[in-house]
C-alpha cells in the first residue's frame, strides 16, 4: 500500500499568544508537528507494517529547518520518506492555497491513501484535508476514529453527533483523523538517529493563489466574569445554596 | 440582494436547532435558499426557516457523503447564482464545507463563533485569539451551534432538487449510535463534566454519571482524563473536543484549564465544584463550590433526587 | 608412641595422608575451578575502571571490610557478623596447621612463637563461637520479620561452622591433656574443654579427637566447595566489592558515551553505530555490576528500606542483584560461549520492577557490602526507552513536555519566569548568585509559593542573586531517572550553554534534584558550579544574623528530602535554618525514607493501595507535629497528598516557608 501522509507544522499550544496591531506575534512560536496527524502517521505505518508498501510523509512550511528534527521523528515511527516544500510567505492560515500545492505534490505520489489530521491546532479550519481530497478528485473520510484494512477496501468509523458512522470506502481515498483513532507509539531513541539516513527531500515552491479569507483582526476573547463562591459550614450548606441558585436564578431545575 | 444558500439538517425531530440558527444569520445577509439533503426529508425540510427551501430527498442520499452531497450543493448554488453558502459546524458542516469551497474555488470558513453582515469571527489557537474577517468574495462558512436565536419556523416556497446526484465509491454500512440511552452533549440542556479531581476512572463512573442520569444530563469529561483513558474522546468537552452550549454547566473536579473553558464558556450558568480555590475555573463559574467533590457531590445527588 | 599426638607430622601414618590430600585436592581443586568460573562470568562485563586512588581504596577496605563499618550498623547481626568475621580471620591460620599435620605450629614453635599463635587462634575460635551463637539465636529465637520465608541454608550453615568451631575445641583439648605440661595456658578456652574432657579413659578421647579431626577437615573442605555456590560467595565477593566501590559522588549516573577525559560526548557527536544504550544483555552491565551478586549476603537490608518493596510493588532490590547472579549462573555456558540467551537482563527483572524503583539510594545506603542496586534499574530503564521505546505511556507526556517546553507538565516555557511577578528580580544578569528556581518552584502553583518566600528571604538579607527567566530549562534529572539520557544530556547542554552565558557560578536552589544534577552531574558536560540548596544559604545567612527569624514555635517534623539527605550528605543545614525544635520521625537524616516522588515516579501512575507516601506520610503523621516541613518540591507535592489521603490534615510547608513566617521584621 502506497500511503502519502500529511503533516501540518503547528506552533506548540503552549506558545505564547501576543497581539500586535491586531496580528498574532508569530516570531516566538515553537513549532510541533500537529498531534492529529500523527495518529495519521502511526495508522499509516501500521498499514505498511501489515500490508507492505511505503509511506511518504508530506509537508508544507516556510524555509525554517527547527522543523526537521521534529519531521524526522515522524520517520522514526516507520514511515519511509519526507518531502518538505519550502515557501517563503507559508501560512497555516490559507487552506484553499495550501491545499493546491499539496495536492499537486502528493498527485505525484500516486498514493492509494492519503491520510492526515482532522484539524490543525493553529486554525482549527478542518480544511485542507477535504479541499485536498477534491483536488485529487478522490473521496474523503472526515473525523475518523477507526481506520480497518479488509481486503482491498478500507473500513472507516467516522465521529457524528450521537454515535458513528461506519463508511467502506475502496481506494484511492482520503481519510483525516481524529484523536481516538490510534495509540501513536515513542520512537526509540536508536530509531530517531537511524531515520536521519532517511531520504528527506528539501523542495521549493511558489506561492499558488487561493480563495482564502485575510483575516483582518484578531483580538483576546473577553475574560469571562467569575461569579460567587457559595460559603456554607460542610457540603450540606453549599449544596443547599447551588440548588437554591440553580432553581431561582438560572431555573435549570 | 445576493443569494445565501443555507444548508439545513435535519434529525429525528425535524430540523436540528444549529439550521435553524444558522438560518437566522442567513436572513441578514441576503435571500436565502435552503437545502436539505437526505432520504425521507421532506416534510422536516418544509420547517426551514427560510423563503425557499429546495429538497433533496432521494434513497441513494440517506447517510451523509460528500461527494454526492458537496455536488449537489454546487449544483444549487449555480443554479441560484449564490454568493454564499451557509451551514451548522455540525460534523457534516464541517465536512462538507470545505469539499464544497474547493469545488466551487470559493473562500471557507470554519467553525465560525459570529456570523453576520459586519463580518466573521472564528476562534484560533484552541479559541486563544479570535480572528475577525470581512470576506469580499464568495464564501462558505460553517457556523457553531447555539450562538443565534432560532430562526421562524417558516417556509415560502418548495422545490425538489432536480440536478444531478453523482455516483460515489464511499459506501455508509450502518450508523452505530454510542451510548444508547444517554444524552448527547452538544443537544444537552445540562452537562454535568469530570476532572482530573475525580482520581480515578472508577469515581467517573461512581459519581458523575449517577449524578447525570439524576439531572437527566450529559456527562463529559476534561481532555486530562480523556487523555489518561478514562473516558472515550466522545465525552471530552473542550476546543479539541466538543463545544457544548447548555443552560447549564456543572464542572466537577475540572481545574479549568484555558482549553476546556473554549469549549464551555459559552454555557448560559456555569457551576464548579473544585477543592483549590484557586482553580481558573471559579474565574468562569457563576456558582462556585470550594470543597471536596468526593462529599459534596452524593450529597447534591441526594438532595437533587430529592427535588 | 603417644596416641594424643596423632596429629603432628611426626606421627601422621601415610594413609592419612593421602587421605588429607585427596580430601584436600577435591576441595580446593572444586573451589578455585567454580571462583575462576564466576570469575569468567564478571568478565564478561564491560570495562569500568577503578583501578585508581589505590590509597583511599585501601584505606576504605581496611575500614569497610576489615573494619565492618556497616555490617555493625545493624546492632545483633553485625556485631554477630563482625564477631565471625574477626574470629575466622584470627584462626584461620589452624586450618593450615591442622591440614598438615600440625607443620604450622612446629614451624613456629622453633621459632617461640607458637604461644602467641595459639592465643590468637584460641581468641579467634572463641569469637567465632560467641558469633555463632548470637547469630543462631536470631535466626531460631527472635526471628526477626526480614527472616520470614528465609532458607534453612542460613540456620545450617551457621551449625556447620559452630561445628567447625567446637571440633576444634576438641582437637586442641585432646592434644593439651596428652601433654606433659598438661593444660597449654597459651589456649584458654581448649583448657575449658580439656578439663572436661580430662579423665575420660584415653581411648575414648582418642576417638573423640580423631572424629573431631574428621568432621573438622570434612567441614572445612566441604565449606570451600560450597562458598562459591551460595550467599555465602560473598566471603570472596565482598573483597573486590568494598575494594572497587564506587568513587562518585552518590547518585551521578554514568554519560551516554565520555572522551578520554571522563567528559560527556556531545549530543551531535555521539557515535549511534557503535553505542549499546542501557542494559538488556548480562554483557552489557559492568563488571563492577556483575560482581555485586557474588558480594550478597541476602542480609535484607536493602529490602527493608526500599519503598517500592515496601508499598508493595513488584520490586525488591536484593532480587535485582540476586537476579544478575542466578541469571549468570543459569546461562552461563550460553554467555561463556558468546550467545544470547532468549531471556533478557530486562525480561528477569521484569519491567515492573524496573520502573517501580524511586532511585532513593537508601538500598546503596544499607548496603554493607557497596552494592549498587540503582544503577542497575536505571540501565534498564535506558535501554526500554532508548532502544526498545517500551515504558509506562505517562512518560512519553513526560518526554514531550520536556522536549517542547523543557519543563515535565507542559506550560508554556514562556510563563517560567511568572512566579516572580512583582519581586523585582534580576533576569538573566551575572549576579554574585544565581537563584535556579527549577519547574516546580516556577510553574507548580503550590511551589511557586516557596520560589517567592526563598526570593523574599534572600532579598530580605541583601543577598545580590539573578534567575535565568525565560532561559532555564529542566535541569533534566526526570529523563534521565526515567531513562531518557539522550533528553537529560540536551537539556543539560542547554542549562550549561545558558548558565556559562550569564557567567554566575554560585547557584542556588531550593529543588534538591537540581541541587544534585546542576552541583555534581553538570562538570562532566561542560559546566562547573557551586551549588547550594537554598537551606545552606539560608541557614548560613541565619547564623550571620543576617536574616532575623525567630524560632518556630509550632511542633515541626522535617522531612529530608533522598537528594538532599542520604544523596546530597546535607542533614544539618535545614535543621539549622528551621530553628527551634525538630520532633523528628523515626527515619531522618541520611535513613530518611523517601517521599515516593523520585526516579520519576512522580510523573508515573501508582496504584492507589500502593502509595509510598502514604508510608511516609504516616511516620509524620505519628510525631503529632502540626507541621511538616519539606526542602523539596516533590517532597511537598507526595507529602500534601499523603497526608490528605490517609486523612490528616497537618500543614506542609517548605523550610522558607517557614522561615519567612518567623521573619523579625
Amino acid at each position: 500500500m502506497n500511503i502519502a501522509v500529511l503533516i501540518k507544522m503547528v506552533p506548540d499550544t503552549e506558545s505564547r499568544l501576543e497581539i500586535i496591531d491586531g496580528k498574532v506575534k508569530e516570531d516566538g512560536f515553537k513549532y510541533m508537528v500537529n498531534p492529529y496527524d500523527e495518529f495519521a502517521v502511526e495508522q499509516a505505518v501500521q498499514f505498511k507494517e501489515a500490508v507492505g508498501g511505503k509511506v511518504t510523509l508530506v509537508s508544507l512550511f516556510s524555509d525554517n529547518t527547527s522543523i526537521d528534527t521534529d519531521l524526522r521523528k515522524m520517520m522514526a515511527i516507520g514511515a519511509d520518506e519526507t518531502i518538505v516544500l519550502r515557501q517563503q510567505e507559508y501560512s497555516g492560515n490559507k487552506p484553499s492555497s495550501n491545499a493546491r500545492i499539496l495536492s499537486e505534490t502528493v498527485k505525484e505520489l500516486n498514493a492509494d491513501l492519503i491520510m492526515c489530521g482532522v484539524q490543525g491546532i493553529d486554525y482549527y479550519q478542518a480544511a485542507t484535508g477535504p479541499m485536498i481530497a477534491h483536488f485529487l478528485g478522490v473521496p474523503h473520510v472526515s473525523g475518523v476514529t477507526n481506520l480497518e484494512l479488509s481486503g482491498d477496501k478500507l473500513i472507516a468509523s467516522r465521529q457524528i453527533e450521537g454515535g458513528l458512522q461506519i463508511v467502506e470506502t475502496p481506494t484511492p481515498v482520503l481519510i483525516t483523523c481524529q484523536k481516538d483513532m490510534t495509540k501513536v507509539r515513542f520512537p526509540a531513541l536508536k530509531d530517531i538517529m537511524m531515520s536521519k539516513r532517511k531520504p528527506f527531500d528539501n523542495r521549493d515552491v511558489g506561492s499558488e493563489p487561493g480563495n482564502d479569507v485575510q483575516t483582518t483582526e484578531c483580538s483576546l476573547p473577553p475574560a469571562r466574569g467569575g461569579g460567587v463562591i457559595l460559603e456554607g459550614e460542610g457540603p450540606e450548606e453549599k449544596v443547599d445554596r447551588l440548588i437554591e441558585k440553580l432553581k431561582m436564578e438560572a431555573k435549570v431545575l | 440582494m445576493s443569494t445565501v444558500i443555507l444548508v439545513g439538517e435535519t434529525d429525528g425531530n425535524g430540523i436540528k436547532d444549529v439550521s435553524q440558527q444558522v438560518a437566522g444569520v442567513a436572513a441578514g445577509m441576503g435571500e436565502v435558499v435552503g437545502l436539505v439533503i437526505g432520504k425521507n426529508v421532506s416534510e422536516s425540510a418544509m420547517k426551514l426557516a427560510a423563503g425557499k427551501v429546495i429538497i433533496a430527498d432521494d434513497e441513494r442520499l440517506e447517510y451523509y457523503d460528500p461527494v454526492k452531497y458537496a455536488s449537489i450543493v454546487s449544483q444549487v448554488v449555480q443554479k441560484n447564482d449564490a454568493t454564499k453558502v451557509l451551514m451548522g459546524a455540525t460534523t457534516m458542516g464541517k465536512d462538507l464545507g470545505p469539499r464544497v469551497a474547493a469545488e466551487l474555488g470559493w473562500g471557507y470558513l470554519g467553525d465560525c463563533l459570529e456570523a453576520s453582515s459586519e463580518g466573521f469571527v472564528r476562534p484560533d489557537f484552541a479559541g486563544k485569539v479570535l480572528a475577525r474577517s470581512k470576506p469580499e468574495g464568495p464564501l462558505v462558512a460553517s457556523i457553531r451551534n447555539n450562538a443565534y436565536p432560532i430562526g421562524e419556523s417558516w417556509s415560502g416556497s418548495v422545490e425538489n432538487f432536480s440536478g444531478d446526484i453523482p455516483d460515489s465509491t464511499l459506501n455508509t454500512t450502518s450508523i452505530e449510535k454510542i451510548g444508547a440511552g444517554t444524552i448527547e452533549l452538544t443537544e444537552a440542556n445540562i452537562v454535568v463534566s469530570g476532572g482530573r479531581g475525580l482520581e480515578s476512572p472508577e469515581n467517573y463512573e461512581a459519581l458523575i454519571r449517577p449524578l447525570a442520569a439524576t439531572m437527566g444530563a450529559a456527562a463529559g469529561a476534561s481532555r486530562a482524563i480523556v487523555d489518561a483513558g478514562w473516558v472515550p474522546h466522545s465525552h471530552q468537552v473542550g476546543q479539541t473536543g466538543k463545544t457544548v452550549t447548555p443552560d447549564l454547566y456543572l464542572a466537577i473536579g475540572i481545574s479549568g484549564a484555558i482549553q476546556h473553558l473554549g469549549g464551555m464558556s459559552g454555557s448560559k450558568f456555569i457551576a464548579a465544584i473544585n477543592k483549590d480555590p484557586e482553580a481558573p475555573i471559579f474565574k468562569v463559574a457563576d456558582y462556585g463550590i470550594v470543597g471536596d467533590l468526593f462529599e459534596t457531590v452524593p450529597v447534591l445527588k441526594t438532595k437533587l433526587e430529592k427535588l | 608412641m603417644d596416641p594424643f599426638h596423632n596429629y603432628d607430622v611426626f606421627g601422621y601414618s601415610l594413609e592419612w595422608y593421602l587421605i588429607l590430600l585427596v580430601w584436600s585436592a577435591i576441595a580446593l581443586g572444586s573451589h578455585f575451578y567454580q571462583v575462576g568460573f564466576v570469575v569468567r562470568l564478571i568478565r564478561l562485563g564491560k570495562d569500568d575502571d577503578r583501578f585508581n586512588s589505590w590509597k583511599q581504596r585501601l584505606t576504605e577496605f581496611l575500614r569497610d571490610w576489615l573494619g565492618q563499618r556497616k555490617v555493625v550498623q545493624d546492632k545483633v547481626a553485625g556485631y554477630a557478623h563482625a564477631l565471625i568475621f574477626w574470629g575466622f580471620l584470627l584462626l584461620i591460620s589452624d586450618i593450615v596447621d591442622l591440614g598438615t599435620g600440625g607443620l604450622l605450629q612446629a614451624f613456629l614453635s622453633n621459632i617461640q612463637l607458637d604461644g602467641i599463635w595459639n592465643l590468637i587462634v584460641d581468641l579467634g575460635y572463641a569469637m567465632a563461637t560467641v558469633g555463632i551463637l548470637i547469630a543462631l539465636y536470631r535466626r531460631i529465637i527472635i526471628r526477626p520479620a526480614q527472616l520470614k520465608g528465609a532458607s534453612i541454608e542460613g540456620p545450617l550453615i551457621l551449625l556447620a561452622i559452630l561445628g567447625i568451631v567446637l571440633t576444634a575445641f576438641i582437637v586442641e583439648a585432646g592434644n593439651m591433656i596428652g601433654e606433659e605440661t598438661k593444660y597449654n595456658t597459651w589456649e584458654p578456652i581448649g583448657v575449658l574443654f580439656a578439663k572436661q574432657m580430662d579423665g575420660m579413659d584415653h581411648a575414648t578421647i582418642a576417638s573423640m579427637v580423631d572424629i573431631s579431626y574428621w568432621i573438622h577437615m570434612i567441614l572445612i573442605g566441604g565449606f570451600l566447595i560450597e562458598i562459591p555456590q551460595t550467599k555465602h560467595s560473598h566471603i570472596i565477593g565482598t573483597i573486590p566489592n568494598v575494594m572497587f566501590q564506587d568513587h562518585n559522588p552518590m547518585g551521578t549516573m554514568i554519560p551516554l558515551q565520555t572522551n578520554e577525559n571522563n567528559e560527556a560526548v556531545k549530543t551531535d557527536d555521539l557515535d549511534f553505530d557503535n553505542l549499546t544504550l542501557g542494559v538488556n544483555k548480562f554483557a552489557d552491565f559492568t563488571w563492577r555490576q556483575l560482581s555485586d551478586g557474588w558480594a550478597c549476603t541476602e542480609c535484607a537490608r536493602c529490602q527493608d528500606v526500599c519503598p517500592a518493596y515496601k508499598s508493595g510493588k513488584t520490586l525488591n532490590p536484593m532480587q535485582i542483584v540476586l537476579d544478575i547472579k542466578d541469571y549468570g549462573r543459569e546461562h552461563s555456558s550460553l554467555l561463556l560461549a558468546g550467545d544470547e540467551p532468549k531471556e533478557s537482563i530486562v525480561d528477569r527483572f521484569t519491567p515492573d520492577a524496573i520502573w517501580a524503583c524511586t532511585t532513593c539510594y537508601a538500598c546503596v545506603e544499607a548496603c554493607p557490602v557497596h552494592i549498587e542496586h540503582v544503577p542497575k534499574l536505571t540501565d534498564a530503564r535506558r535501554h526500554l526507552v532508548m532502544e526498545a521505546a517500551d515504558f509506562p505511556e505517562e512518560l512519553q507526556n513526560l518526554f514531550n513536555n520536556l522536549e517542547r517546553n523543557s519543563n515535565p507538565w507542559g506550560f508554556g516555557a514562556h510563563t517560567r519566569a511568572d512566579w516572580a511577578e512583582g519581586l523585582d528580580l534580576k533576569v538573566g544578569e551575572p549576579a554574585e548568585y544565581l537563584f535556579f528556581v527549577g519547574c516546580a518552584g516556577s510553574f507548580d502553583d503550590r511551589n511557586k509559593k516557596v520560589s517567592r518566600a526563598t526570593a523574599k528571604l534572600l532579598k530580605e538579607a541583601g543577598v545580590d542573586f539573578s534567575i535565568l527567566g525565560e532561559m532555564e530549562t529542566c535541569n533534566g534529572d526526570p529523563a534521565r531517572r526515567a531513562g531518557n539520557e539522550f533528553l537529560f544530556q540536551m537539556l543539560a547542554e542547554t542549562n550549561v550553554d545558558n548558565l556559562n552565558s550569564v557567567g554566575t557560578l554560585k547557584i542556588i536552589t531550593a529543588c534538591p534534584h537540581c541541587f544534585h544534577t546542576i552541583g555534581k552531574e553538570y562538570e562532566k558536560y561542560g559546566g562547573k558550579y557551586e551549588v547550594y540548596h537554598h537551606s545552606q544559604v539560608l541557614n548560613k545567612l541565619r547564623q550571620e544574623k543576617k536574616l532575623k527569624i525567630r524560632d518556630f514555635e509550632d511542633k515541626v517534623t522535617f522531612h529530608d528530602p533522598c537528594y538532599l539527605g542520604r544523596i546530597g550528605g546535607e542533614t544539618e543545614a535545614p535543621r539549622g535554618a528551621l530553628g527551634g525544635d525538630l520532633i523528628e520521625m523515626e527515619r531522618h537524616g541520611t535513613n530518611s525514607f523517601c517521599c515516593g516522588a523520585g526516579g520519576a515516579r512522580i510523573w508515573m501512575e501508582e496504584d492507589a493501595d500502593k502509595r509510598v507516601n502514604e508510608i511516609r506520610a504516616k511516620e509524620a503523621s505519628k510525631t503529632g507535629a502540626d507541621c511538616v516541613a519539606v526542602g523539596c518540591p516533590f517532597c511537598m507535592t507526595m507529602m500534601s497528598d499523603g497526608l490528605k489521603s490517609i486523612g490528616d490534615d497537618k500543614q506542609v510547608k517548605d523550610i522558607s516557608e517557614i522561615m519567612l513566617e518567623n521573619l523579625e521584621a
